[in-house]
């Protein structure tokens, strides 16, 4: 065994995934050399949109996909050198949640108790599920349970063992709001039992509820990382936004760059995105100084920063579908 | 409990859980033994020599057998576990990865010999007899069972390399020919040359000779018998063996 001391859970230094390319084709980097410390007893977010590279990187940590290049120690473990020690130490629940819809709840983690190895495997599944608030659902197929029910008894599967750390890929992708609120509640219940989990996310606000410290990663890199509000209070204190006629974006961009107080002005779905120290005071400014140079802005909000602001400040693009859509 | 007998458990639960998986592997097999007997029964009587005075189906049993076991489910229930992510599931565990193998051959054990059981009481019924008495009844029933085992490494191992329900069963398909390339209908020594040629070369054509003399004669004929076992433990090692290879590549 290969454990290595240290108070962070995940240590990840030039972590690359290289596909290879087809024929006469160049191979694709998923990941390029990124480097990541998560501390014990954290809730560390991964963000970023579909095709970033989020899954592909949790993949590699749960021994789940080759490391191309890089090293990467998990509860203490080199990934590389000892895979077998890492899947003793974690518990995964990916985006799928991978369950046997064959098998009811109460059978499916008698299994995964004994494939652990856990001494009673009856009574630590019927703990789970009452932990997961799934007793009453227990002896039913797993395909007849509803999607945030199945998400619940995902999270139970993956905490058979009591990992150190806790992967989850995506935990809330294609819930209804009410079963995401439930799962959020879960997984801060796992974390205060001590478990660091490392959750991967495209919701903006699901980072910003669970996340003690996250990492923002884009086409295979990591463009942001800190506290959500360290990440936010980075970009200035408020955002004034201005829905503008798209011809006059650039001569309204370059008036407003002169004004006192903006620290930035960036793109915005309709106009533009004026970060300001306080944007209640600067609002009747950048209405006279727009006046001045006879633009007439459609509308203007103000707002707090948020996470996308963060991200489109670093990559300079949005989030898509940094807000979940409804469940049907 | 090792964890290939717990998901030996969870494989063969299935089996019972899902009948649907198991019926039409048994329908096809029946119906052809019912149609070849209808069409060929008065053309080979029981004193025709090859038959040693017994009705053509006796004949035709070892055929359904090994066609009634030779079937894809276990590679389509491993493309399911792929496709919900179950296998993620069992590949993050500390566990041998040889034992997600073993235990979806195990169900296929278990569907063996309750599917040859099936396929003898359905010969019976259209009057065969197994000459070898009990002991060639086990042994009948066994030895298909081991063949469906063996043959079940194709399709798990297609399963985990295309990760396809449609390319998985065609590993089904490929019996075809293995099937009817073989002295199925008449011995070996009446088939047209080239037709004879090939079936000698096929290992179908040792596992049904192997079962035939079971049920033909009293006496057991050890020769093909040996070759019938020896041929099952063969395939049964380069199919498994493919099916391990593919499982181990399964996350490159």
């Amino acid at each position: 065994m290969t454990e290595q001391s240290g108070e962070l859970a995940i240590e990840v230094r030039g972590l690359v995934k290289r596909y290879p390319g087809g024929r006469g084709q160049d191979g694709v980097d998923a990941v390029r050399g990124i480097d990541l410390d998560v501390r014990r007893g954290e809730v560390f977010g991964f963000l970023g949109p579909n095709g970033a590279g989020k899954t592909t990187t949790v993949r590699m940590l749960c021994t789940l996909l080759p490391i191309s290049d890089g090293r990467a120690v998990v509860a203490g473990v080199d990934v590389r050198r000892d895979p077998a020690e890492v899947r003793r130490r974690i518990g995964v629940a990916l985006q799928e949640a991978g369950l046997d819809g064959r098998q009811t709840g109460r059978e499916l983690l008698e299994l995964q108790c004994g494939l652990y190895r856990i001494a009673d495997p009856a009574a630590r599944a019927t703990e789970l599920l009452s932990l997961v608030g799934l007793d009453d659902a227990a002896d039913r197929l797993i395909s007849t349970y509803s999607g945030g029910m199945k998400r619940r008894l995902d999270l139970a599967t993956a905490l058979v063992h009591e990992p150190r750390v806790l992967f989850l890929d995506e935990p809330t992708t294609g819930l209804d709001p009410a079963s995401r609120v439930t799962v959020w509640d879960e997984v801060r219940r796992i974390n205060e039992l001590g478990t660091t989990v490392f959750l991967t996310t495209q919701y903006l606000e699901e980072a910003d509820q669970l996340c003690d410290r996250l990492a923002i990663i884009d086409d295979g890199t990591i463009v942001a990382e800190g506290t959500p509000n360290a990440l936010k209070s980075e970009l200035g204190s408020d955002v004034c936004t201005i829905s503008l006629d798209p011809i006059e974006h650039e001569r309204a961009r370059a008036a407003l760059g002169s004004l006192a107080g903006v620290d930035h002005v960036t793109d915005a779905a309709e106009g533009l995105a004026v970060y300001v120290d306080d944007a209640a005071a600067a609002v009747a400014d950048i209405v006279r100084l727009l006046s001045d140079v006879d633009i007439r802005p459609r509308a203007i909000s103000l707002s707090r920063p948020s996470l996308d602001d963060v991200f489109l400040a670093s990559t300079g693009r949005r989030i898509e579908g940094g807000v979940p859509e409804l469940a049907s | 409990m090792n964890e290939t007998l717990l998901l030996s458990r969870r494989a063969v639960r299935e089996v019972w859980r899902i009948p649907a998986a198991t019926i039409p592997t048994l329908f096809i097999p029946v119906f052809f033994l019912v149609v070849n007997l209808g069409q060929v029964n008065r053309i080979f009587p029981p004193s025709t020599p090859f038959l040693h005075g017994q009705h053509y189906v006796a004949f035709q049993i070892p055929v359904s057998l090994v066609f009634a076991v030779s079937s894809a489910t276990s590679g389509l229930a491993m493309v399911t576990d792929i496709d919900v992510g179950y296998l993620d599931k069992l590949l993050a565990a500390p566990i041998r990865r040889t034992s997600i193998v073993w235990g979806r051959l195990a169900a296929d054990l278990v569907r063996g010999l309750a599917v040859s059981a099936l396929v003898l009481v359905v010969g019976f019924a259209f009057g065969a007899r197994i000459k070898s008495g009990l002991i060639g009844v086990l042994l009948l029933i066994v030895l298909s069972a081991l063949w469906g085992v063996a043959y079940a490494g194709i399709a798990i191992a297609i399963a985990l390399k295309t990760k396809n329900v449609q390319t998985t069963n065609a590993s089904f398909i490929i019996f075809f020919p293995l099937l009817f390339l073989t002295p199925n209908f008449v011995p070996l020594d009446l088939l047209a040359g080239p037709l004879k040629a090939i079936a000698r070369f096929n290992p179908v054509t040792y596992v049904i000779t192997g079962l035939r003399d079971l049920v033909l004669f009293s006496d057991i004929h050890w020769g093909s018998l040996g070759a019938c076992a020896l041929t099952i433990a063969l395939t049964g090692v380069v199919l498994t063996g493919l099916s391990l290879r593919a499982l181990n590549n399964f996350a490159e």
